[in-house]
């Protein structure tokens, strides 16, 4: 009798068992969609078993635990690759812009500077005309408020990366915050009890999100608590603590602090990867560059026309004056071109203070052709002032179609790695219908087998 | 065994197909714009070669314009030189006629009133305007060149120079001086005629002949000079012209879209997106789940 309670009590566990296993698989069913989700698998194992008059007896099977798929080198692999796709994601837009406004559409700068030296061209035909005159001072005004357009337009770009980074810090010091708690969630919870599952799988997404702003690294403690910290070492999340980061603006700038206990660091560019890393150097290495090499394009064009105009005498007899006014910068270690760009501006807009020659005389063309023969010298790096502009936009444009194919095989590359873990622990709708399928005839046959004990049982009681 | 599943299966579909969609967007653009190169990323190594040509072209166009400004303005002393060249023939026939023995002073005295008459036509020639501009005036040209009597130039001895190709330049004047004054001073030759004729000397008119020549001879110079650079002008019009045609050429080679290359990627681009789109339609058409 004792043997038949026993067998009716492995059955039950039979029954348990399948259940479980129903559970789980709908489980796994349900979640097949969900991001981050890693397929869940009851473990069953057979229970400890009874000696009873020298016989070992099994005692039924029981789901021991629910145990989460996952691959921890996969994991660091996503982290890592997340990191590079977002650099090459976040630059892309202000890439973008920059190329629009360094273009190479007929409106470009270039057309500009080849319309003032047409311009001067023809002034060469009628030194004295009223009309050439007003279309040379025109055509420098349009060189110089483009020159100044351009560096508006950068300096919009370098606000909008501001804004971008000024959004982007809550999210993440949001995010550090919740992997911080799911660190101590998960360690109450496991040591309650089983495998916090779910809370790993969204510490584990939650880590991707972070790597894919701000480029980090993680290991675990000796807690099993998920720490990250930045390329350079500097700690985001330790154990249940996570590090606050700060922005402000300094010099128009959005400068990023962390803030980790109690010592605090000033961040670069350098220190982070993922898209912090991307808009940080297109906003400090990339736009400064192309700054760079305008302000000295403009500074080249009005101190070589400057030079020669101011030698030469107006229509009035005059001394003529400079034709481009530049305002340089306050720094003292600026460069001599610095702020040329922005600063550009045409002196005068008399006609008559415009000088087309040393003499003064109406039908002497002299300076005029001199300062149209700037068009044709390599007074900048090496070249014209219009190869200069096109070596310019040409760099932009690799900077671009470089970023692109970099974003492109980035993202297949992330592609192939969520491939590679949705394979090893994402669910397959298929398997589970086939563990379904077993664990409904594992509970039928379990119930079969409690019914026949319970036959068994009915026939001793009517004895 | 790799275990694929629908995740997976999505995300890469999902991936190729906006991949394609967007390839396929970028060409009907270019089908529309007609323009393989609208971005500098498009071709980078093509930027040098649309800016710089594009600035070619605005700078040749400038130099034919300035090689048919050059024409123009000798096209005009050229009308000035063609009637200096007849009045010294008829300072020339004067000078013969007036030489016969068998003249009366009465005679000469009327080729006197007729040389006088030239020296007024040839003071008007050499202050002749263009345009507002005295033409003979070198580089003051707002200021009357000739004046006086004895006529004395006032204007410089300086060529107004046109660029006419890179580096470049030619004179698109003739000064007064080197056409009226230097070295033969055609204002005092007409005037030493003149008293030649009054004196009434037929050796002393015959040897004008000598100075009429010479004036004649340097007028002709100029004349030979003009025709010389008005068809310079046209070489090298015809030469900008056919590299104009050339640069043109490169410019369109890279920049205009291949309109046949782009359609046949077209039509590749929306089969293969096509194709795309009915394998998604089936990803989860096969299951399991209708056996059970």
């Amino acid at each position: 009798m004792s043997n038949l309670i026993t067998a009716l009590h492995i059955g039950a566990s039979g029954i348990y068992t399948n259940q479980t296993g129903v559970q789980v698989t709908g489980n796994n069913i349900t979640n097949a969609n969900t991001t981050g989700y890693s397929k869940q698998t009851a473990n069953v194992t057979s229970s400890s078993s009874l000696t009873q008059g020298g016989l070992i007896y099994g005692t039924g099977s029981t789901v021991n635990t629910i145990d989460r798929s996952g691959d921890i080198f996969i994991t660091k692999q996503l982290v890592a690759q997340s990191a590079v796709y977002g650099e090459y994601e976040a630059s892309s837009s202000p890439l973008a812009d920059i190329e629009a406004i360094l273009s190479i559409s007929e409106n470009s700068l270039s057309s500009d500077i080849d319309n003032f030296f047409d311009a001067l061209e023809t002034l060469s035909t009628n030194p004295a005309g009223t009309t050439e005159r007003q279309s040379v001072i025109q055509e420098a005004e349009d060189l110089a408020s483009h020159f100044q357009e351009i560096e508006q337009q950068l300096g919009d770009v370098i606000k909008g990366i501001n804004s971008s980074i000024e959004s982007e810090i809550p999210e993440l010091n949001d995010q550090l915050q919740q992997i911080a708690d799911f660190n101590k969630a998960i360690m109450i919870t496991e040591t309650a009890s089983g495998n916090a599952n779910t809370l790993r799988d969204q510490r584990d997404l939650l880590v991707q999100h972070v790597s894919e702003t701000c480029g980090c690294s993680m290991y675990s403690d000796e807690n099993g608590m998920t720490c990250l910290q930045l390329e350079g070492g500097l700690p985001l999340v330790t154990g249940p603590a996570a590090s606050i980061l700060s922005v402000n603006q300094i010099d128009g700038l959005s400068q990023i602090t962390l803030s980790s206990g109690q010592s605090s660091f000033t961040l670069e560019g350098a220190s982070f990867g993922g898209s912090l890393a991307g808009l940080l150097s297109v906003r400090d290495e990339i736009i400064p560059q192309y700054q760079n090499n305008l302000d000295q394009l403009a500074y080249v064009i009005a101190t070589e026309v400057n030079t020669l105009h101011a030698t030469g005498i107006t229509l009035n007899g005059n001394a003529a004056t400079d034709l481009f006014t530049l305002t340089a910068s306050s720094s003292p270690t600026a460069n001599a071109w610095d702020n040329a760009a922005a600063s550009i501006t045409v002196n005068f807009d008399d006609t008559s203070l415009l000088a087309t020659s040393t003499t003064g005389e109406t039908g002497d063309n002299s300076l005029t052709l001199a300062i149209a023969d700037l068009r044709d010298t390599a007074i900048i790096n090496g070249s014209t002032l219009t190869e200069e502009y096109a070596r310019i936009a040409a760099d932009v444009g690799l900077q671009v179609s470089s970023n692109k194919d970099k974003l492109t095989s980035n993202t297949e590359l992330l592609n192939t790695i969520s491939d590679k873990r949705d394979s090893e622990c994402g669910v397959s709708s298929e398997e589970e219908m086939l563990l379904l399928i077993q664990y409904q005839s594992g509970y039928e046959a379990a119930a079969n087998y409690l019914s026949v004990i319970k036959e068994m049982i009915d026939q001793i009681m009517t004895i | 065994m790799i275990r694929t599943n629908d995740l997976s299966a999505y995300r890469t579909l999902q991936y190729n197909m906006s991949k394609t969609s967007s390839s396929l967007n970028q060409l009907y653009v270019k089908t529309s714009t007609g323009q393989q190169v609208d971005k500098a990323s498009d071709a980078p190594s093509l930027v040098r070669t649309i800016i710089t040509g594009r600035s070619d072209i605005i700078v040749g166009e400038r130099y034919i314009e300035n090689c048919k400004h050059v024409q123009n303005s000798l096209s005009t002393a050229e009308t000035a030189i063609d009637s200096m060249i007849d009045l010294l023939d008829r300072a020339k026939e004067i000078a013969v006629a007036a030489a016969n023995d068998s003249l009366s002073q009465s005679d000469r005295d009327s080729y006197t009133d007729e040389v006088i008459q030239l020296e007024e036509n040839l003071l008007d020639l050499a202050n002749m305007q263009a345009d507002g501009k005295y033409i003979f005036a070198g580089y003051n040209d707002q200021v009357e060149p000739f004046s006086g009597s004895p006529v004395v130039y006032n204007g410089t001895g300086d060529h107004q120079e046109i660029e006419i190709s890179s580096g470049i330049r030619v004179a698109k004047n003739i000064t007064g001086s080197e056409l009226f004054v230097s070295p033969v001073d055609i204002f005092t030759t007409l005037t030493e005629l003149k008293s030649a004729l009054q004196g009434g000397n037929t050796t002393t008119i015959s040897s004008q002949l000598t100075s009429i020549e010479d004036a004649a001879e340097q007028v002709r110079r100029q004349q030979n000079f003009l025709g010389n650079t008005s068809a310079r002008m046209d070489d090298i019009i015809a030469v900008h012209e056919s590299s104009l045609l050339l640069v043109n050429e490169k410019l369109s080679q890279a920049e205009d879209a291949d309109l046949t290359e782009v359609l046949s990627e077209v039509s590749k681009l929306e089969l293969s997106l096509e194709a795309t789109m009915q394998v998604t339609s089936r990803v989860s058409s096969l299951s399991l789940f209708d056996y059970l």
